[in-house]
Parts: C-alpha cells; structure tokens; sequence
C-alpha cells in the first residue's frame, strides 16, 4: 500500500478534527476534536516510520499518546469542573476575563 | 617718630611660625573650648523644663568656663609661640582626600578666641537681666551658646572645610537668634533674608575649597603641604585672584559686605544681646578673619588687594551715608557696623591684615558696648526704637550714659579712646602702601561717622527730653501698652556695660604704636605683613592729625545741628533736607533694586522655567502614556475572549507559515 494513502486519510481525520474545533461549541466534542487530530498526527508518524524504517517516529507516538492521556485528564477535570460550577458546556460562556 | 617706626618695620626680621604638637601642653584641653558651649546647649534645652530661670546660669557658666580656657590657651601660645594643631580625629577620608577635625591654635586665633568667648560671656550676663521675663528665656540661653559653640569652630577650624562647619552653624546660630521672636512675621522675614543672602557667599565659598584643592591637594592651613605654606610656591598671580575673588565672595556676605551687606540692617529684628554679639562683635567679623588668615594667598595678587579695599571703601561710606538719616536708633548702629567692617576690609585690602584685626578687637569692645546700650535704653524706654523721641536720658540712666559717652567717643575716634588707634592705623598703613584714594575715603567716613554716632548719642541722651513721664506706649512686641517710666538698667545689665567699656578706652593700649605695638608685633607670624608692592613715603603724625581733624569736625558739625539748635520738632529739624535726605533715609534704594532684580525677575524667571516643566517636560510624559494608552485600546480589540475566534486566528497562521514554506520549496 503506498503511504499517499496513509497520508490522506491522516490529512481527511485531522481536518474533520480542525472543522469540529472551529465551528463545534460543546467542551465534550471539541475535546474529542482534539483527541481526533492527535491520532491524525500519530498515524502519519506510524505511517512515515514504517515506510522509512526509522524507529524516531514512533517514538513519538508514544510521546504523543502519553501526553494526550496527561491531558486528558486535566481537560476533563476542567471541564467537569466548569460544568458543576456554571451548569453549562458551551465553550465562549466563560469568559470573565474579557472584561 | 616716622622714619624710626618704618625703619623698625623694614629691619624687624618676622619669624614665621612654626608648627608644634599640641600633645603635652595646656592645649591638649583645647577640644573643651567650643565643646563645652555645646554642652551647655543641649543641657538647656534637655532639661528647659527643669532648670528653669537656672538654664541662664548653666549657659553662662558654660561660657565662662570657655572663656578660662581660652585665657589658658593664650598664654601657652604667648609662652611658647608657634601654630599648634590639636589633632582630634579624620572627619572625611575618601580616596586622596582627608579632612581632619583638627584644631589650629596661633596667635591669630588665641586673640580671637578671647573676644569670641569674653565678649560673649559679657554678652550672657547681659541677656539675663534684658531677656529676663521672655517666654522662651530658657531657648534664648541654649541658642546663645549653640552660636557660642559655632563660632569657636569656625575660629578653631585648622583646614578650610573645618572653617566652613563653624560658618555654616553660625549662619543657623543667626537665623534663629534673628527670628527669635517669630511671631511677629516681620522678624521671621529678616531672619530668611539673613540665611538667603548668606546662602549665595556660602555657594562662593564652597567653589574656592574646590579650587583650592584641585591646586594644592588638601585643604590645611598649616603644616608643609598646608595652603598657607604653599601658596607662593604653587600659585601664580591670576589663580591667587581667583581663589581670593571666591573667598571673597563668602567674606563678603557674612561681613556685610557690598554687595551683599543688605541682610545685616535687617538682622535687628533679633533681641538686641543678639545684635551685640552676633552682628557686631563676632559672627560679622568671621569675613575679616577668613581673609585675614588666607592672607598669604591675597599678597600675591595686587588686584585682588585693589579690589577687597575698593570693596570695603565703598561699603564704609555708603553704609555710613545710610546711617545719617536712619530714626531707628538700633538701623543707625547696624549700619555703622556695616561701615566698621568696611573699614576692616579697607585694612585687608592694603596689606594692613593685622591693623585689621586690631579694627575688629576694639570694635568688638566699643560696638558690642554702643548696642548693649541701645538695649539698655530699650529696656528703660518699653522697647520703643524712634531716636526723635529719646532726648535726655542722661539723667535716668547715668551708667548707661557714662558708658555710652566713652563709645561715642571710641568709635568717632577720639584719642586716646580705642576706636582712635585702630582706625588711624588702617588710614595710615592705607596712605603708605600707595592706596591715597581708599585714604581718602576713609577719611571722609571717618567725618560722616564721628557725625552720624554723635547725632545718635545727642538725640538719645542730652537735650531736652521728647517724652513725658508715664505715657502710654504700644509695645512693639506685642505685650500691650504700658506706661512710660524710664529708669537704670539692673546690674546684671550695666555691668558688662562698665566692663566693655572700660575695654573701649584703653582698648588703644593693645597696639598703640604702629607697626611696633604688641599686638602687632604678636600678630605677625601669622600674617602676610611684608608688603611687596609700591611704598609711599608718609608722615605719621600729618595722618594722624588728619584724623583727629576729622573726628572733631564730625562732631563739631552733630553739635552745631542737633545740640544748638531746636530738635523739638522732631524730623522737621534734620539738617539735610530735599533730595539727598530721601536718598538716604531710603537706603539708595538698593532693597528696592534687589526686589525688582532679584525677587521680581527672579520670580518672572521661575515662573518661566515653571510653564517649560509643566507643558514641555509633563507634555513629553504624559504624551508617551497617552500615546500607549490608545495603541492599547486599538489591541485590545483583538482579545475577543472567543476561543474558536483564537483557534482560528491560530490555524490562519499556521496556514500561512506552510504556505510560505511551500512556496520557498517550489
């Protein structure tokens, strides 16, 4: 299988992603937006590891696996947090800091 | 007798001092001079509420006691002459530059510490019974000896910045002696006027220290390196009138001097043992000492000489002008001192440095006692000042009358009385060192003084009196009306009276013989007497008939004016009459001048720098804040607080990025 194809259904995931943080404004589902284009990004390195034979990339999935987890944990617990205090989920409702 | 003194001048080899330890002689006490005033000072003030009446005593204990050591310290020098230096401790050492605190006993300075200290004892005695009474009686004794302590360390200074310490407490001594009695905002005024003016010579002062460091590398009298040991070796002719002009500048605003001499007359708003002391016998005079001791540094320049005697000329005789038509008894005196030390910077100025000092001594004695005097009658009189409504006191006062006869008589310089001698002397070293027109001067202030000083002795003690007994007077300070009764002054008053009176006539015995008194003859290690420039040949006795002539015209002309004719009628029956008499009795209009120059264009000018510091400066500051302030309000435009509007500003500019890199690739 050439890795063009790899790559394209990696740019087609992480597009999806970008087009849902930009335009979605539910926490949850900008969350998983995220969580979307991370992986797109971790298929390309897999994908480009394979092909070339270098280990560095997926080393990097690792990385990127790890920090994910780290920061999914925090973003959840915001977001949890955030929703017990202000009983919502939409993303521009906190915004004390603009005025 | 002529020839035979110059001949004793020009032969007489003078043996300069030499510089001796202090340690193991009388002199290691000497610290104990000024330190002890300072005692009494903060002792009075400390326990104000304690001692009570009894501060008066501690204070004039402690000046006493300053005034025995003093006599000690005479007579070690007299014993062993020399120039002592008490070494106390280093007061600044910073790099190459060390100051000590030092004391420097001489000949020059062992006189003045005996009139500083005796005169200034008298001068306590006298405040207790005058300022007996006062509210602030207690703080007029601790301020008395705080300037007691000031002075003996501007006269025990052994470098130039320790002189300058004892100047400048001495000019804060003054202040607030000036200003004692605040309440009233005239004197307040005065005592600002004072300070001010003194600011401006002190400003002078401090530059010639930096001269004369930046040329000799420290600032000691002297000792090898010292300035007085140096000075015709380092300095040329132009740098000597520099450094002198500079001090000068300072002398001339502590002594009263052209220029600058407008704050003195004002300084008789002070209580008057304040105007005794201070503005007559000591503070005034520490000019004619700083040149006087600087003097081998003056010799080198016969301009600078020039100069310092046109100064003191022009001062002796305007001042005296001022005095002919002043009807405030004490103004007369204030301006008469201010004509005095214009004679003592006449006899700097022509090389007469130790005639100088001899001036200052009998002036001490015959002015101190002339203003302890108009003290005396102010005490008698309810503290009323119009001299054309005194008149025959001689009567109710006869000590204070008796003793004022014997000044009168000192200061318009009849023999044998001091003032006589030392005057004479000035003159006539004038003439000699071919200074004829300063002579001149000086001789024709010597008539205008002789008239001026008996027109005030006339109206205040013969005559017919111009007030009656048991009139209502308004006091002027405040305390209500009182009735009129004058009488003797207590003893504690007329006391030092018949002290410093005595010291008026006999005072001519310290140097009755010129260039060969004693007086002379102990100054001279200490000054610059060889005169290097032009001689003229004189003949003593011509001068000093010249002199007497003109003491007893002076006199003759008071008594034609106000003792044969009518003064009842008051201002009315001054002589001088018109024009002239506007003049003086305005002062020349020099305040005047002052105000519009100084004070008016002063004010104009500050105004000025005001609008440059408030639009310029402020513009430019608060343009750069106002400038950011909008800059911000625009960028704040783009803190939306939308996070997809960040997230899409941010992907935008990723795409950019990526674009361009593309595009580089390409």
């Amino acid at each position: 299988m050439p890795i063009g194809y790899y790559f394209a259904i990696s740019a087609l995931l992480f597009a999806t992603g970008l087009t849902g943080v930009l335009l979605r404004r539910n926490v949850i589902v900008l969350f998983m937006c995220v969580e979307l284009m991370l992986n797109a990004v971790n298929l390309t390195f897999a994908a480009a590891a394979r092909q070339w034979g270098g280990a560095d990339g997926q080393v990097f999935v690792f990385f990127v696996i790890v920090v994910a987890a780290a920061e999914v944990v925090v973003g959840l617990a915001l977001i949890v947090n955030v929703f017990f205090r202000r009983g919502t989920l939409d993303v521009d409702a906190p915004s004390l800091l603009r005025r | 007798m002529n020839s035979l003194t110059l001949l004793a001048a020009e032969t007489a080899e003078v043996t300069k001092n030499e510089v001796l330890p202090a340690a193991g002689t009388f002199l290691e006490l000497a610290w104990l001079i000024p330190v002890l005033p300072l005692l009494g000072f903060v002792l009075v003030l400390l326990l104000k509420n304690t001692l009570r009446e009894r501060a008066a005593y501690v204070a004039i204990g402690m000046s006493g006691a300053s005034f025995l050591l003093s006599i000690g310290a005479f007579l070690t020098v007299a014993g062993e002459p020399g120039s002592y230096v008490v070494e106390l401790f280093d007061w600044i050492d910073v790099g190459g530059f060390t100051v000590s605190l030092d004391m420097l006993v001489d000949q020059l300075t062992a006189v003045l510490l005996l009139v500083v200290t005796g005169v200034g004892t008298l001068v306590h005695v006298y405040s207790l019974g005058y300022m007996y009474g006062d509210e602030r009686f207690e703080r007029f004794f601790a301020y008395l000896n705080l300037f007691l302590f000031s002075m003996l360390m501007l006269v025990l200074g052994s470098n130039l910045l320790g002189l300058f310490l004892g100047w400048e407490l001495v000019g804060l001594s003054s202040y607030l002696l000036i200003g004692f009695w605040f309440e009233d905002m005239d004197n307040g005024v005065a005592a600002k006027k004072a300070f001010i003016t003194n600011r401006v010579g002190d400003v002078s002062f401090m530059v010639a220290m930096f001269y004369a460091f930046s040329l000799f590398g420290n600032l000691d009298f002297v000792g090898k390196e010292g300035i007085l040991a140096q000075a015709s070796e380092v300095l040329s002719s132009d740098q000597a009138l520099l450094l002198g002009l500079l001090l000068l500048g300072g002398a001339a605003a502590k002594s009263a001097q052209i220029p600058l001499y407008v704050w003195l007359p004002d300084a008789m708003a002070g209580p008057t043992p304040v105007s005794a002391l201070i503005h007559a016998a000591t503070m005034v005079t520490a000019g004619v000492y700083l040149t006087v001791r600087m003097s081998p540094v003056l010799v080198l320049s016969i301009d600078l000489l020039t100069i310092i005697a046109w100064i003191g000329a022009a001062t002796a005789l305007v001042a005296a002008l001022i005095a002919l038509r002043q009807d405030d008894f004490k103004k007369i005196l204030a301006y008469s001192t201010v004509s005095q030390l214009g004679y003592m910077f006449i006899g700097v100025g022509v090389g007469g440095f130790n005639e100088g000092i001899f001036h200052l001594v009998t002036h001490a004695f015959f002015k101190g006692l002339l203003f302890l005097a108009a003290g005396s009658v102010m005490h008698a009189m309810a503290n009323r000042t119009d001299i054309w409504r005194m008149g025959g006191l001689r009567a109710v006062m006869p000590i204070t009358f008796w003793t004022s006869f014997v000044a009168w008589l000192a200061i318009a310089g009849v023999p044998p009385f001091a003032g006589f001698w030392s005057k004479d002397q000035i003159l006539v070293i004038a003439y000699e060192h071919d200074f004829v027109g300063i002579w001149a001067i000086g001789l024709l202030t010597a008539v205008i003084t002789a008239f001026y000083m008996s027109r005030w002795f006339f109206l205040l003690f013969l005559g017919e009196p111009r007030w009656r007994e048991g009139e209502s007077v308004v006091d002027p300070h405040g305390h209500g009306a009182t009735t009129l009764h004058p009488h003797e002054s207590p003893p504690s008053m007329t006391t030092p009276l018949i002290v410093l009176a005595v010291l008026s006539a006999a005072g001519g015995l310290l140097n009755p013989a010129h260039f060969t008194g004693p007086l002379y003859t102990w100054l001279s290690p200490t000054t610059a007497v060889k005169w290097p420039y032009d001689k003229l040949e004189v003949s003593e006795p011509l001068l000093i008939a010249a002199s007497v002539v003109a003491a007893v015209l002076g006199i003759g002309l008071a008594y034609l004016a106000y003792l044969r004719r009518d003064v009842s009628a008051g201002r009315a029956a001054e002589v001088i009459t018109g024009l002239p008499a506007e003049l003086l009795e305005r002062k020349f209009f020099v305040n005047e001048l002052y105000e519009s120059v100084f004070v008016r264009f002063g004010g104009w000018f500050a105004d000025r720098l005001v609008w440059f510091d408030s639009t310029v400066v402020d513009g430019v500051v608060n343009g750069v804040g106002g400038a950011s302030r909008r800059l911000a309000d625009v960028a704040r435009g783009a803190q939306t607080g939308i996070t997809r509007a960040y997230i899409g500003s941010m992907v935008a500019g990723a795409l950019v990025v990526v674009i361009v890199l593309v595009a580089q690739v390409v």
